[in-house]
């Protein structure tokens, strides 16, 4: 018997290595993934940062304008020496990147890319990824603290301070949409906005306050992965970089990493929960049972989710960083009240409908 | 706009939500036309090369034969970079060691302004690159090939002899041709003063044909375009 014979001759004795083996499976698709989000939106940052900024951002390293820039300087990272201060306390300063990782890492596990094409279809996908995504701050706060350096933990307070006041506001805005499709999962939701952009929960044809959350979302969402209006956690011109001043070589990519996978996590909620998820704007094509049904759902799921990064991007390199002060009277004195407000609307039309 | 005391606060609540998303779209609007309409300031660096002022002031060069070591350069330079040991009297008066300490020099261009000959210029070169500290005292006597090659382009203490002997053969190839027109030394005198103050002269060219050690005793060996020939032959004898 060769060992591929006993591997699945084994599946049928033992099933439970079968969703091993695909657990595993999955894993590897996702966390590939993640680092091309990794790859493709730096360079994305970079090239739109500098058609902004009048030059032409990376133009040699890969044949085509410097696709594989972020590849070489990948590289160039790992080779670097790992450098861990000696007043650091060790454990949580070797832990807090892979923290801060496996956040960004697990939401993407929850995420419908396609009609059929995720990992795992939780009832509460929405409930999850918010949750998931908090894990994230942990590792901040942990970075911050054991670095022993003052701006690093000046920076993860500010960021666990900022992550903390929006998540409320962000919560808020998504409410309506919950109470609008009555489900926490992504997949029913996506499913509702079948049959063209007019369907689209931004439009808010179905119920008029999700234009509201949308926005609210928006700005929200910006701040929670701590992007330039809101990037007071690592302000290179106050706090050198903020939580992850002290940090060199791959620990510094994995921060990187988690957070143009953070981006694309914001990005694809939007795409989720507002503009119709992997649905094409008009109702044309295969049907989501074909094959290439299938592939016309990831294709405009991605563009859309894309499209939203490339906003962001387009707004980091407009905009310049607020003050805490002034951070804090956004997310309280307009966003809170606005998102409430919002709920309360949004939810009586949903009754009273 | 107006002073925000002037209206109620709740007025004041929704004209700030208004001129937030105001000034942000106008602020993404002009970055996003930047975006489409995309012309690129920069240049790529080492394929292309920027046009640099008529003026600039780039790297020192000392034309020695045009030199009379009147030492006012080396006077007037703030951080005394350049070192002259002159030779002889009156006409014949010529530096025999001219150094430029590029370690020192800040191009302020001084030295430029008081020669009395024009014989110190700025160039436009701005890869003054060496490769070690003592290669950054540039001796200009005997006279150094052209502008420009200050840098990295300069022979490094080993390559020395290496880059003489191919400067030496290109020189005994071209001699059959040019040869007859490198006779007299007066005529080059008037003529070079109006040359020495443009950047890349073309005299230089002839000047690095010949093999600084020996350039004034065998004449007849260094020689290339014509009117450069005679020049490079006797840098101390320029005053004659």
């Amino acid at each position: 018997m060769t060992v591929w014979e006993q591997l699945v001759g084994s599946f049928s004795t033992q099933p439970w290595l079968v969703t091993l083996y695909a657990a595993f499976a999955a894993g590897l698709v996702i966390f590939g993934y993640v680092n091309f989000v990794g790859i493709f939106a730096i360079w994305l940052e970079r090239k739109v940062a500098g058609y902004i900024q009048a030059r032409p951002g990376p133009l040699h390293t890969g044949k085509f304008h410097g696709v594989l820039q972020t590849l070489a300087d990948g590289v160039k990272l790992m080779l670097k020496e790992d450098v861990i201060p000696a007043q650091a306390d060790r454990l949580l300063f070797t832990l807090a990147p892979a923290v801060v990782f496996v956040g960004s890492f697990l939401v993407m596990v929850a995420i419908p890319f396609g009609p059929g094409v995720f990992v795992s279809d939780f009832d509460i996908g929405i409930f999850y990824v918010l949750a998931m995504s908090s894990i994230a701050v942990i590792g901040i706060i942990m970075a911050g603290w054991s670095s022993n350096n003052k701006w690093a933990l000046y920076g993860g307070m500010r960021s666990v301070s900022q992550y903390v006041s929006f998540e409320v506001p962000l919560v808020a805005a998504l409410v309506p949409v919950i109470i609008h499709g009555g489900t926490l999962s992504f997949r029913v939701v996506v499913e509702q906005q079948a049959g063209g952009f007019w369907n689209w929960n931004f439009l808010g044809l179905g119920n008029p306050f999700l234009i509201v959350s949308f926005l609210v979302y928006l700005v929200a969402g910006i701040a929670e992965v701590n992007r330039t209006p809101f990037d007071l956690a690592e302000s290179e011109s106050e706090l050198v970089a903020g939580f992850h001043a002290e940090y060199s070589g791959m620990r510094f990519a994995l921060f990187f990493m988690a957070e143009y996978a953070n981006m694309f996590v914001a990005g694809a909620l939007a795409t989720l929960l507002f503009l119709g998820g992997w649905h094409a704007p008009l109702p044309i094509g295969p049907g989501d049972s074909h094959l290439a049904g299938i592939l016309m759902g990831l294709f405009w799921f991605l563009l859309k989710s894309w499209i939203l990064v490339f906003i962001m991007i387009w707004i980091r390199w407009t905009l310049p960083r607020i003050r805490p002060d002034q951070l804090m009277t956004v997310c309280w004195k307009y966003l809170l009240p606005i998102t409430l407000v919002n709920l309360v609307l949004a939810a009586g039309w949903e009754a009273l409908k | 706009m107006t002073s925000p005391a002037k209206r109620h606060p709740a007025v004041q609540y929704f004209y700030n939500i208004y001129m937030a998303l105001n000034t942000i779209g106008l602020g993404l609007w002009i970055t996003f036309k930047q975006f489409i309409r995309f012309s690129p300031t920069t240049v790529i660096y080492p394929y292309e090369k920027r046009e640099l002022p008529e003026r600039f002031r780039g790297t020192l060069f000392m034309d020695a034969k045009l030199c009379i070591a009147c030492d006012a350069c080396a006077k007037i330079c703030p951080v005394d970079c350049i070192d002259i040991i002159p030779e002889g009297k009156g006409k014949e008066r010529h530096a025999v060691l001219f150094d430029i300490n590029f370690y020192k020099c800040m191009w302020c261009g001084l030295c430029t302004e008081v020669c009395p000959t024009e014989c110190i210029y700025m160039t436009q070169d701005v890869e003054t690159v060496f490769y070690d500290r003592e290669q950054m005292i540039v001796h200009f006597v005997p006279q150094l090939p052209m502008p420009g090659t200050l840098g990295y382009n300069a022979p490094r203490p080993g390559q020395a002899s290496k880059r003489e002997k191919s400067a030496a053969d290109k020189a005994a190839t071209d001699k059959p041709a040019s040869s007859p027109a490198a006779k007299p030394p007066a005529a080059a005198v008037p003529a070079a003063p109006a040359e020495s103050t443009n950047e890349v002269k073309p005299a230089a060219a002839g000047a690095a044909a010949s093999p600084p050690p020996p350039a004034e005793d065998v004449s007849s060996a260094s020689a290339s375009p014509e009117e450069a020939a005679p020049e490079a032959e006797a840098p101390p004898k320029a005053g004659e």
